[in-house]
């Protein structure tokens, strides 16, 4: 967090222009009355939505009598670190994270490229049924997964792909949002820079990979972060194309702490804290590219 | 390629022949991957699901055209309606509250105050959860009555609420967790347009003597315009298909106050076993859903026209 | 957005595209019907996997299933040419999701567990193998045997008869100087006087679905009402005796005297365990809960209450073991069901009475847990709870949400207990009138 302030600091003298340039701190500033107000609603809201992820952190290290207690307790009365050993003893949580590192790393990078690819096809190229084909693939947005399991798993069996890394990868791959949002950031790139290329004698592919691809690096980061998260948490498809417990990802691991008529919650939030820690951590080390990458997607006036 | 300068009709047109042929053959080339994955695993599962609508099939017995007998059916099904009609009232509830609630995050982390790296990764961290998870960990902040939520209400002087246990607030209560898990996810995208208006914008309507709100009304919130639309449209079609928080919370009760339509067509295909009556269901959801994208849709158009 | 516009995103482009997308239909459902292939002989070469290995499916329960695992694995030492995969799926997802796609593509598993709610489903879809040649019927308990029996064949094979009881705080109760309920009177002034700002009088099942009928079951069968005729035509919930067990559920709840939501079903002993709640109903494998999380709380059992009058009429569960007539290799997946649960001699042991707590419908290994049944709670529920228990009903799921609706409408809704069991009798009968399959209610044989 210290980088983020200090970089904001320099951001000031840096790029004046910028909308509110942060000035160097300040106590009277600070004690404004309407930064004051600012400050109490940043508190609720930081209480409010980061509150309950505490509070799961909390219960993740109660032991298993007193993780359901009503009335609860903000803290753990014996803090249990065991509980984290635990859920690497119980079950083979360490192969789960590596599937889930593995099937969602493969899912963003091979989606990134094929996305940017089709959506750079989809903005900048010309060809008959183009706009059609690009509302086909809006409409597909529109289905709930639910109701395409079945049919879909038919195919995918079809195809041979049942237990395999195959399965829980390739269907995952094709998507419509990201096509879409990516759409939105080539249509906004300005047209000079590809056609100055172009006159130089450049094909379109050389275009797209020395022109488009290096300038889209913000955006794909953001994408792949959406993209990473989506399949990271996703647990309908891997329950149902999976049998093999060694091909089982991280979202089926954490239900396994749950059982027929009862539930180690202690253990199931120890394994969500696992499970959500890679994504933090991402999300902090990437989160200014984030923000960066999503203005550049045209969606702004 | 030289020809270009050349001039003469003739040349003209074989140079754009050749452009045009490498538009189409780079154009289909590179959709052609990810159109064949769509094809394969998305289009084809959703004809699928469509072809299955005109049969009877249990799943795991054999399947039975019964044409459009389904959605006969269907027309006359209260439950699927009631159904709707509650995906309906969530839907318009929490698309209005997850717009505003995201853009005011958003306008609080563009203030520049103290800290705004941490706020920024605390508001989106909920969406890092599993909806699973956020569901569990909701379960147990709304218990009565001695859960979080109403401790904290209690300090207000409010009486404990059932919250998932009432039909009154059940529904309430799902909207309010997931607002909670998307929220910071929405204000990402409206971080993004915000940090893009130009700040001249609002230096010469200070200048002109405009109030905060002015600024805001006149100026954010026509510029916010295109990056709104797209918020509604996404979040109007996820919210359309709620499901998992109600599969984990609920499962529809108390009293089918929270069976949303895909909670129920998915009841009616994986535990009543009536596949192609829930795919005759899914059918008619798409295309409620496609008319009001389509409304949106027109909205955006509109909007560029003027 | 601008783009749209240049596009010329039109209804009519939309409604061009859609009609083509139809018009595509045709071809690709004769795809899907090919490989999604309704043809039995397909289905039967497709099934299990292939090769010599076969499928054994159940939802997973952390405490049962390592034994299971190691009982497999001793299996598959003693049938190098037949082993079996054990895989275990989390409980909330397996009867639906899991099991539903797995057999729509013909890829079910060669063994399974399977819950009452499915079970009439997959034997009028002959996905069931009958198991009447794995035991000798005569030592085994005639009313497990009922009811997995349609035409006086068994289709899945019993394994466990877990009785639900009504398990209370003894120093709640002593505190209070109240005696454990026997009739319905006694239960709904305990259940009045013992709730407290802090602690709620009993807990019964809020959260509609399979568990919360099972345990409101006893209740409409000690009031004397049943869910069916007896020629399992039509409803029979249309009785002053059903109503009044809807009005009881309904009471209980909407008098403030049971939570309203729990944090996970009440299959969970905890709110008990803890001191939330002084009487929770739940089933026999509460006492191992007990004995896990809650050594040093002092609790007892009794039989569910009954009206005053009444005989208390109780129900155990519920799943079964089932062998997939389309599985590929169906005289070993049979091979293998009876020497699990009949021939293995550490095994069935293990499972009633050494690791877990389950009665089993087979006498010859109640007999040999002897030392374990004749103590403590475990001795109320074998003497008094057990004798009075019958199988849970084997009513498909459409028939349970009709009767789960009913509760519902009358613990949160407001209803009284009369029109919610009409609005349930209505929605059973709406759905009988168009059921075709095995008789719903077991007939004797």
């Amino acid at each position: 967090m210290t980088t983020q302030t200090s970089d904001a600091h320099a951001g000031a003298h840096a790029r004046p222009r910028v909308k509110k340039p942060r000035k160097p701190f300040s106590l009277k500033r600070m004690f404004r009355p309407e930064r004051l107000v600012l400050y109490a609603l940043a508190a609720v809201s930081f209480f409010i939505l980061a509150g309950p992820l505490l509070w799961m952190l909390s219960s993740s290290l109660k032991s298993s009598d007193t993780v359901l207690a009503n009335p609860p307790t903000a803290l753990p009365t014996e803090w249990r670190f065991q509980n984290y050993l635990d859920v690497f003893d119980q079950v083979p949580f360490g192969t789960y994270l590596l599937n889930s590192l593995f099937v969602a790393t493969t899912v963003t990078v091979v989606a990134l490229l094929l996305h940017s690819m089709a959506a750079y096809s989809l903005a900048r190229l010309h060809f008959p049924g183009r706009d059609k084909i690009f509302l086909l693939i809006l409409c597909t947005l529109m289905v709930p997964f639910t109701v395409i399991a079945v049919p879909l798993f038919i195919i995918v069996d079809w195809l041979g792909w049942v237990d395999t890394y195959q399965g829980l990868i390739v269907p995952m791959i094709p998507h419509a949002f990201g096509i879409f949002l990516l759409r939105q950031f080539y249509l906004s790139v300005p047209r000079e820079l590809e056609e100055a290329a172009i006159l130089d004698g450049a094909s379109l592919i050389k275009v797209y990979w020395h022109i488009i691809l290096p300038l889209s690096r913000p955006v794909l980061a953001a994408l792949g972060i959406f993209f990473f998260l989506a399949n990271w948490n996703n647990f309908l498809w891997p329950l149902i194309v999976t049998q093999d417990q060694s091909l089982w990802v991280v979202q089926l691991g954490i239900q396994q702490f749950r059982g027929q008529y009862a539930s180690n919650y202690n253990l199931i939030m120890a394994a969500s804290t696992c499970a959500a820690l890679p994504t933090l951590i991402l999300f902090f080390v990437l989160q200014r590219r984030l923000v960066e990458g999503i203005k550049m997607t045209g969606l702004k006036g | 390629m030289a020809a270009t300068t050349a001039g003469s009709p003739q040349t003209r047109t074989r140079w754009w022949k050749t452009r045009k042929g490498e538009q189409r053959l780079v154009g289909y080339g590179f959709l052609l991957p990810d159109l064949i994955g769509l094809a394969v695993f998305v289009i084809l599962p959703i004809a699928g699901a469509i072809y299955i609508s005109f049969h009877k099939w249990t799943g795991i017995g054999v399947r039975e055209w019964n044409g459009i007998e389904n959605y006969k059916t269907l027309l006359k099904d209260e439950a699927f309606w009631n159904s709707l009609k509650i995906t309906a009232i969530y839907t318009f509830s929490f698309v209005p509250l997850l717009f505003i609630g995201s853009l005011g995050l958003a306008l609080l982390v563009n203030q520049g105050l103290k800290m705004t790296g941490l706020l920024r990764s605390a508001f989106f961290a909920p969406y890092m959860v599993s909806l699973v998870i956020s569901s569990v960990i909701w379960i147990f902040m709304l218990q009565d009555p001695a859960g979080v939520v109403n401790v904290i209400i209690g300090w207000f002087g409010f009486e404990p609420q059932a919250w998932l246990g009432d039909t009154d607030t059940a529904l309430i209560s799902v909207i309010i967790v997931t607002l909670w898990q998307s929220v910071g996810y929405s204000m990402i995208i409206f971080l993004a347009g915000l940090q893009d208006i130009p700040a001249s914008y609002y230096e010469a309507a200070k200048v002109d003597g405009a109030s905060a709100w002015s600024r805001f009304r006149h100026i954010t919130l026509p510029l916010l315009k295109p990056t709104s639309l797209f918020v509604a449209l996404i979040s109007f079609i996820g919210a359309f298909q709620l499901f998992d928080p109600i599969f984990v919370m609920t499962q529809g009760g108390p009293a089918n106050a929270t069976t949303t339509t895909v909670y129920y067509i998915y009841q009616q295909a994986f535990q009543f076993l009536q596949l192609g009556y829930a795919s005759a269901l899914s059918v008619v959801l798409f295309l409620i859903i496609l008319v009001f994208s389509l409304l949106q849709l027109r909205v955006f158009r509109d909007d560029a026209n003027q | 957005m601008t783009d749209m516009e240049q596009n010329g995103l039109t209804r009519r482009t939309f409604a061009g595209r859609t009609a083509a997308t139809v018009g595509s239909m045709t071809m690709l459902g004769s795809f899907l019907a090919a490989c999604g292939g309704s043809d039995s002989k397909d289905g039967a070469a497709a099934g299990g996997g292939g090769g010599g290995t076969m499928q054994f499916w159940k939802f997973a329960s952390e405490n049962d299933d390592p034994i299971i695992k190691g009982a497999v694995d001793r299996w598959n030492k003693e049938n190098p040419d037949s082993k079996v995969d054990f895989q275990t799926f989390p409980p909330d997802q397996y009867s639906g999701t899991k099991l539903t796609t797995a057999f729509a593509a013909k890829k079910g598993p060669d063994v399974f567990w399977i819950s009452p709610g499915a079970f009439i489903n997959y034997v009028n879809n002959g996905v069931a193998e009958p198991v009447d040649d794995l035991i000798d019927k005569s030592t085994y308990n005639p009313a497990s045997v009922t009811a997995v029996s349609v035409d006086g064949k068994m289709y899945s094979l019993p394994f466990e008869q877990e009785p639900v009881a009504l398990y209370y705080r003894k120093d709640i109760l002593e505190k209070a100087g109240i005696e454990p309920p026997r009739t319905w009177d006694d239960l709904r002034a305990a259940a009045k006087e013992l709730t407290t700002k802090k602690q709620k009088g009993i807990v019964i099942e809020p959260t509609p679905g399979g568990y919360q009928n099972f345990t409101w079951y006893p209740f409409l069968w000690s009031a004397g009402g049943n869910v069916l005729s007896e020629d399992s035509k039509k409803s029979a919930l249309n009785t002053p005796e059903a109503a009044s067990a809807f009005q009881l559920w309904g009471d209980l709840m909407k008098d403030g005297y049971a939570p309203k939501k729990t944090a996970q079903l009440t299959s969970e002993l905890g709110p008990l365990g803890r001191g939330e709640a002084a009487m929770q109903v739940c089933g026999f494998w509460g006492i191992g809960q007990m004995k896990n999380l809650f050594k040093d709380v002092d609790y007892g059992v009794v039989k569910i209450p009954a009206p005053a009058g009444r005989q208390s009429v109780t129900v155990y569960g519920g799943w079964t073991q089932m062998v997939n007539a389309q599985g590929g290799n169906v005289a070993k997946a049979k091979e293998f069901t009876k020497w699990l649960w009949v021939q293995d001699k550490e095994f069935p042991d293990n499972w009633a009475c050494r690791n877990g707590s389950k009665f089993s419908p087979n006498n010859a290994v109640n007999e040999g847990c002897e030392d374990v049944f004749s103590k403590g709670a475990y001795k109320t529920f074998r003497d008094e709870v057990l004798p009075t228990a019958q199988a849970e009903p084997r009513y498909p799921d459409q028939i349970v949400k009709a009767i789960g609706d009913g509760l519902q409408a009358a613990m949160f809704s407001g209803k009284s207990g009369e029109e919610a069991a009409s609005q349930a009798a209505k929605a059973i009968d709406s759905y009988l009138s168009s059921y075709q399959g095995a008789p719903l209610n077991p007939t004797q044989t």
